[in-house]
């Protein structure tokens, strides 16, 4: 009996276990979302056909949320995508017709005054922000003027405040605090999220929640986990999606098997080793596009020997970054030719980039005073390790690439945290590796805040590059501009190198194939997904 | 029995306090800090504003007596990327990492033991040989790869159970499994050795020359003998599974404790990586001291150095 006592005992706890896993497994959570499909037969009685598609979505973001909800209060992506469809745009490009040419949104029509410096605009009529209030012309010049203000994180991408006048409630005129004209004026438009003006005067409700025109509203954020619901009253009618889930998940690894496993519909930053893998599943998609973002390799000016110019252009010429986009970043790259991604307004090949040539940079070390790199102290390359794909691969590519040339290096990989505060530190090591991802095709949210001296991240630069840069921003003509950023900006900054462009980056995604209309933007931009909607298989 | 109690928990919250101090120091002095990761392109002028904002713009000695103030109130400050109170955030989490730790102890126990005896009472057959070599192959493996696997085959491939992420306590089973086969292997490893010398033992013999049942044998005498090294080793496996669910949590994407540190470290979220050390470290101790009691009831040599029966 007791002998049968202590098998019971075992017998019991096992049966135990199993029925508690049983009930949990029946048991769905109170506050448990709608489960994505997976690709299994329907349960159901009725045929396939008459089965309502799904109306939810769940996106993984690589980049975790900040819970800053003030649009022009932060820098930070994850943010801006939830900006984006929350929130409107004045106009913007429509990625599904090819072209980069602005398509009207909130604004109907714009263009500049006779002085070349103002521009007005005509907005939409019967708009309405999500908590009933009318939108007019206040809201926006509100908006532009506390997205331009100094004092804000977002007004790093302005090269000076704004004024914004309501002419009528359907008419805004934009212009400069200088009376200088602003020639990025209505690329930068493009991206900012329209706010309401009472909102910005309460500051209360801006740390509250969002609180935009966008066709879905902000409900709550908890557990690194944003939800939005749709906007039935969106004047650009509902979207067929009627709740977004954006989870912040950072492991690339598991979002594919989220999405593999239909716990996911949408995920971003699909490393490149994943692709083969969504490649064979029939239930997946992949997306790749030519990013706006470049990666770059910051040189430090306030650390020797990297504030010397021959220094600069002798290591810019001595890395095989043809190698580092063929072989590190498997193709999913291109080597930058230029201080602006190939997507940006503005674009052409830099003359006098360097390109890989050992011997270029052999003969610039010995017309530094540094033959075969005797004379030259140990350099240090700063990277990040778990942010962007890839970095501690290609940085050892570019240590070895110096020390062909007799430069000595030590690559130096650091955690996210620390990575981004010796990026922003002047004497943090020589060179630091990095990324600029703009929100919109402005060249100038790349040129004035990178190569303007000082560099926000170099330290450095030149008065003749900066004089360019103003002579450029000036000119409203957007061929005077194109040219003259080609023949005059470009070829300064080749000259002087502050820094240098490795490669231009690909924006990966992967979805799953139930999931239509969604169109990817190089700039990232998630707007598209408020005429997105799923199809059953 | 109750002043060792008493004894044992007071020395604890004097560990915790000291943690908590070193923790406080310790990650103001790292490079980094969060007003840099809530906004990258920021001007020093605008980084010393949010400082001030996030009330870590005052040096180290003023921002802890304002903490320990904060404390002695019951408030353990605010997360800024969570846009939460830390005790909102540990709230949310703690219920979820429980759940997972309640599976995996609950696991490892049962087939810890029950494979344990099986191999020792098996010993070198060919039982004995696939439970011992399936013990070296789950003691060997990385977490990050068993879970990577198994989610991989039971939730992509198999469709069985969902696991990434959390919408119900049935997402918490397979990361249990993860988190309990390596300490599992221990344990079925531990419980063999120790049986077998157990069974060894005069008194085990002494039993059987009485003609007690040998089953009867087997859980009284030499499995009781067993708990004392098992205990140690018990205590020193939950501290190993609490540091594994760090990275269990992570390629689940399980929203619990463990996944909260992680992030709290890596964005320099100050309050939420203070709070959630005090929380483990606490919870340490009181493991400690229950251990310490296991003990005392358990061994009666020490019972009676303590003046009990």
């Amino acid at each position: 009996m007791k002998m049968r006592k202590s098998v019971r005992f075992f017998a019991t706890l096992m049966v135990s276990i199993m029925i508690v896993s049983a009930i949990s497994a029946c048991q769905p959570s109170a506050t448990a979302t709608p489960v994505a499909s997976n690709p299994q037969s329907p349960t159901s009685e009725q045929p396939t056909a008459e089965v309502p598609a799904k109306d939810s979505l769940v996106m993984l973001s690589a980049e975790s949320f900040t819970g800053a909800w003030d649009p022009a209060g932060h820098t930070v992506l994850a943010n801006v995508h939830l900006e984006q469809l929350v929130f409107d745009h004045l106009w913007e490009v429509d990625w599904a017709s090819g072209s980069t040419e602005y398509v009207p949104r909130l604004a109907l029509s714009w263009g500049y005054l006779a002085d070349g410096v103002t521009l007005e605009i005509k907005l939409r009529p019967g708009v309405k922000f999500q908590d009933g209030s009318d939108f007019d012309a206040e809201d926006v010049a509100a908006t532009v003027e506390r997205y331009s203000d100094p004092t804000k994180p977002m007004g790093f991408f302005w090269a000076e405040q704004m004024v914004g006048t309501a002419v009528d409630p359907l008419t805004v005129q934009i212009t400069t605090t200088s009376g200088q004209p602003y020639a990025p004026l209505v690329n930068n438009l493009s991206f900012i999220s329209i706010m309401s003006s009472a909102d910005i005067l309460d500051e209360a409700k801006l740390k509250a929640g969002m609180n935009g025109t966008g066709a879905f509203k902000f409900v709550s954020y908890e557990n690194e986990q944003v939800n939005l619901v749709a906007n039935e009253d969106y004047w650009d009618g509902a979207p067929q999606i009627k709740t977004i889930t954006f989870r912040y998940v950072a492991d690339p690894a598991t979002r594919l098997a989220a999405l593999q496993s239909g716990e996911a519909d949408l995920i971003e930053r699909v490393d490149s080793e994943q692709i083969p893998t969504i490649q064979a599943d029939a239930n997946l998609e992949l997306i790749t596009l030519p990013s706006i973002e470049q990666k770059n390799l910051v040189f430090k000016w306030a650390v020797p020997p990297t504030e010397e110019a021959l220094v600069r252009k002798a290591i810019s010429y001595a890395i095989d970054r043809e190698t580092i986009v063929n072989d590190i970043m498997q193709g999913y790259a291109t080597v930058a030719d230029s201080f602006v991604s190939p997507v940006a307004w503005g674009y052409a090949p830099a003359e006098g980039f360097p390109t890989y040539d050992p011997e270029m940079a052999k003969a610039l070390l010995v017309e530094a005073g540094y033959p075969n790199g005797e004379g030259l102290p140990e350099l240090t390359y700063l990277t990040s390790v778990g942010f962007y794909p890839k970095t501690k691969e290609y940085g050892e590519v570019i240590v070895s690439n110096l020390a062909d040339v007799g430069i000595k290096c030590t690559l130096q990989p650091m955690e996210t945290a620390s990575w981004l505060n010796a990026l922003y530190t002047p004497n943090s090591g020589n060179m630091v590796d990095t990324g600029w991802m703009p929100p919109a095709l402005e060249p100038d949210m790349t040129l004035a805040a990178l190569y303007k001296n000082p560099g926000l991240t170099t330290g450095g630069g030149s008065a003749e590059i900066n004089e360019a840069l103003i002579n450029e921003s000036r000119m409203v003509d957007p061929v005077q501009r194109a040219a003259y950023l080609k023949d005059v900006v470009y070829p300064l900054i080749a000259d002087v190198m502050p820094q240098l462009p490795l490669f231009n980056s690909m924006l990966i995604y992967a979805k799953s194939t139930t999931l239509q209309g969604f169109v990817p933007a190089s700039t990232s931009d998630l707007s598209s997904i408020r005429d997105a909607y799923f199809i059953n298989k | 029995m109750i002043t060792t109690i008493v004894k044992r928990l007071l020395q604890g919250l004097i560990v915790v306090f000291a943690i908590m101090v070193i923790t406080f120091i310790m990650l103001r002095l790292i490079p980094g800090d969060p007003s840099r990761t809530l906004a990258p392109v920021a001007t020093e002028a605008q980084i010393a504003q949010l400082k001030e904002q996030m009330g870590i713009g005052e040096s180290i000695p003023i921002q802890f007596w304002k903490y320990c103030q904060n404390l002695f109130h019951g408030y353990l400050g605010y997360s800024y990327f969570q846009k939460a109170d830390v005790s909102v955030v540990i709230g949310n989490a703690l219920p979820k990492t429980v759940l997972l730790l309640f599976f995996a102890l609950i696991l490892e126990l049962i087939f810890g033991i029950v494979f344990g005896i099986l191999a020792a009472v098996k010993a070198n057959t060919w039982v004995d040989k696939v439970i011992s070599g399936f013990a070296v192959i789950f003691q060997s493996l990385p977490n990050y790869w068993i879970s990577l696997i198994m989610i991989s085959i039971v939730t992509v491939k198999l469709h069985l159970i969902p696991s990434i992420g959390y919408k119900g306590p049935i997402y918490a089973v397979l990361p249990a499994i993860v988190l309990s086969l390596q300490p599992m292997a221990v344990l079925i490893r531990n419980i063999r050795a120790s049986m077998m010398g157990s069974l060894g033992q005069s008194f085990v013999k002494a039993a059987r020359a009485r003609g007690v049942p040998w089953r009867f044998t087997l859980i009284k005498y030499a499995f009781r003998n067993s708990l004392i090294p098992m205990l140690t080793l018990f205590g020193a496996q939950l501290s190993f599974i609490v540091g594994s669910i760090v990275v269990v949590e992570y390629v689940f994407g399980f929203p619990g404790i463990g996944l909260q540190t992680l992030n709290a470290i890596l964005r320099r979220d100050y309050f939420l990586v203070q709070g959630l050390v005090v929380l483990i470290s606490g919870f340490f101790i009181i493991v400690n001291t229950a251990i310490d009691i296991g003990y005392i009831y358990l061994d009666p040599r020490i019972r009676k150095a303590l003046g009990g029966l």
